[in-house]
């Protein structure tokens, strides 16, 4: 039975080593002879600390100690102790103790853990790659929702974007009965602008409509480019219609500041509706304002504006 | 003074003598400045009706929890259970690793991180209950770890399937750079075992007033 048992420790596929209580090598599979390149008969009789250098540490000598004398199993993790036995492979190393008669014996596994090291850091890597993939992924997704939503020019809400939010404050509207304001403004003679000054020039005249009308209203009130040099403001009105006096003059103090580009004077044109007198919908109020704004573009003066509620 | 006073204090002082010296081990192992304190005690009769055990685990222990667990015979029958949220592990893990304690918000444990945990419990409960068998001349043979982690719930329902035993809890608090992690030992003995416990304690408390 002694032989079987003996076989077994010697081919284990893991690395058993038996010391005596003086820490004298009395054992050394073959396993370890494979891992360490130590044979056994280099081993046998030699102290564990002359074999194994890396163990002769101050933790392990207290832990070897406190396993001799009190029976304690002590466990070491591979990540945390790297080159006990030298090389490239991991090992966790448990120590624990046997006794025969009055004799006691430390009994030293090294398990081999390379394997899952190496799984584990190849998961890693993949997850880190997923993430990086993920954030492309969320960037990209980004762009493509503010192309269906952004104008790419004047970087303000296009028409689709006007339209769901315009729906929104109705409905709100509708519940809180309250009045909505709809502008509809043109930029007048736009097209000789583009002419004249060519279309870059043209370009930036709309982005900065489009930065002025924005400036002229709250950050929950709606501003959009409805097309080509048709632009749209909608806000509430909380305490009468009047209120859109003070948006208007906003837009006539800002435009004065910034209408010129070179020598291109920018004037525009507003038609006004409101919900509810104008209409129940996004629809009647679009054509209200459009039709003020036409009437607007009639009028000779400067800063034109009309207010659809006289019809 | 106070008998159990006196005597619990006796079991605090054990207990804060014994994790300094884990504290000790771990500092050397990871190279980090580690401390380790007990600063309150208590024993619960765990079939006590009135004993609730959420209510007198650290308040910081919610949620997901880390325990490593050993089991130990001979004189003192029993199980010690060192508990930490999972979370604040992840980050000790993270620090004995990459050297630094990167904000890891998920749960994820690998085998590497169980492995780590299984040697720190190892340090911690051996020290503690070794500490406690040497002195009080109690042999107990244990076993290496189990490292589980459990929501509170099924913990507490681990802990209260124990019938017949009595709970000594150790409120720790560990120390690891500017990481500061709040835990419990919770050691479940039988009530045999807690009274040979007490006793030993009395003889030493006997020995103090002599």
């Amino acid at each position: 039975m002694n032989k079987i048992l003996y076989d077994v420790l010697e081919n284990l596929n893991e690395g058993v080593v038996l010391t005596n209580d003086k820490l004298n090598i009395d054992f050394w599979n073959g396993k370890m002879e494979q891992v360490s390149k130590i044979n056994k008969k280099d081993a046998v009789g030699k102290n564990i600390f002359e074999i194994l250098p890396q163990l002769n540490k101050d933790y392990f000598n207290k832990s070897i100690n406190a396993v001799l004398k009190h029976g304690s199993k002590m466990f070491f993790a591979a990540a945390m102790h790297a080159n006990i036995i030298p090389g490239n492979d991991k090992y966790n190393i448990k120590i624990s103790r046997l006794s025969k008669d009055e004799s006691k014996f430390l009994f030293i596994e090294f398990i081999n853990v390379t394997n899952e090291f190496v799984r584990i850091n190849e998961l890693k890597k993949y997850i880190n790659e997923l993430n990086v993939l993920n954030t492309e992924l969320k960037h990209k997704e980004k762009i493509i929702s503010n192309l269906a939503y952004y104008d790419n020019l004047t970087g303000i809400g296009n028409r689709t974007l006007f339209y769901e939010q315009a729906d929104k404050m109705l409905e709100s509207a509708k519940i809180n009965n309250s009045i909505v304001a709809l502008m509809f403004i043109d930029v007048d003679n736009f097209k000789s602008i583009n002419d004249t000054y060519g279309h870059d020039a043209g370009d930036k005249a709309l982005v900065r409509v489009a930065n002025m009308l924005t400036e002229s209203i709250r950050n929950y009130d709606i501003v959009a480019r409805f097309g080509g040099d048709e632009f749209v403001l909608m806000f509430s009105c909380p305490e009468n219609t009047e209120n859109y006096k003070k948006v208007v003059s906003r837009i006539i103090q800002k435009k004065d500041e910034m209408a010129s580009i070179g020598e291109v004077k920018i004037s525009l044109s507003i038609g006004i509706s409101f919900y509810p007198h104008d209409g129940d919908n996004i629809q009647k109020l679009i054509r209200k304002a459009d039709k003020a704004m036409y009437l607007a573009k009639k009028n000779e003066q400067k800063n034109k504006f009309f207010y659809s509620f006289c019809f | 003074m106070n008998d159990n006073a006196v005597k619990y204090d006796i079991l605090k002082e054990l207990f804060n003598i014994s994790a300094g010296k884990a504290a000790s081990m771990l500092s050397e192992i990871t190279n980090r400045k580690i401390l380790l304190n007990v600063p309150d005690i208590k024993i619960f009769n765990a079939d006590d009706k009135k004993f609730k055990l959420e209510e007198n685990l650290p308040k910081v222990l919610n949620g997901t929890l880390m325990v490593s667990s050993i089991s130990f015979e001979d004189k003192l029958t029993g199980r010690a259970n060192l508990i930490f949220p999972a979370q604040k592990m992840k980050s000790f893990i993270n620090l004995c690793m990459n050297g630094s304690s990167i904000d890891d918000q998920s749960l994820n444990f690998n085998d590497m991180d169980f492995d780590i945990v299984k040697e720190i419990g190892n340090i911690i409960l051996n020290s503690i209950m070794g500490e406690i068998g040497n002195y009080l001349n109690v042999n107990l043979e244990y076993t290496l770890p189990e490292i589980k982690v459990y929501s509170k719930i099924d913990f507490r329902k681990d802990i209260e399937n124990k019938k017949s035993m009595q709970i000594l809890m150790l409120y720790i608090t560990f120390i690891i750079d500017d990481i500061q992690i709040e835990g419990a030992v919770i050691v479940d003995l039988t009530l045999n075992s807690l009274n040979i416990l007490m006793q030993k304690i009395d003889e030493i408390k006997d020995e103090f007033y002599e």
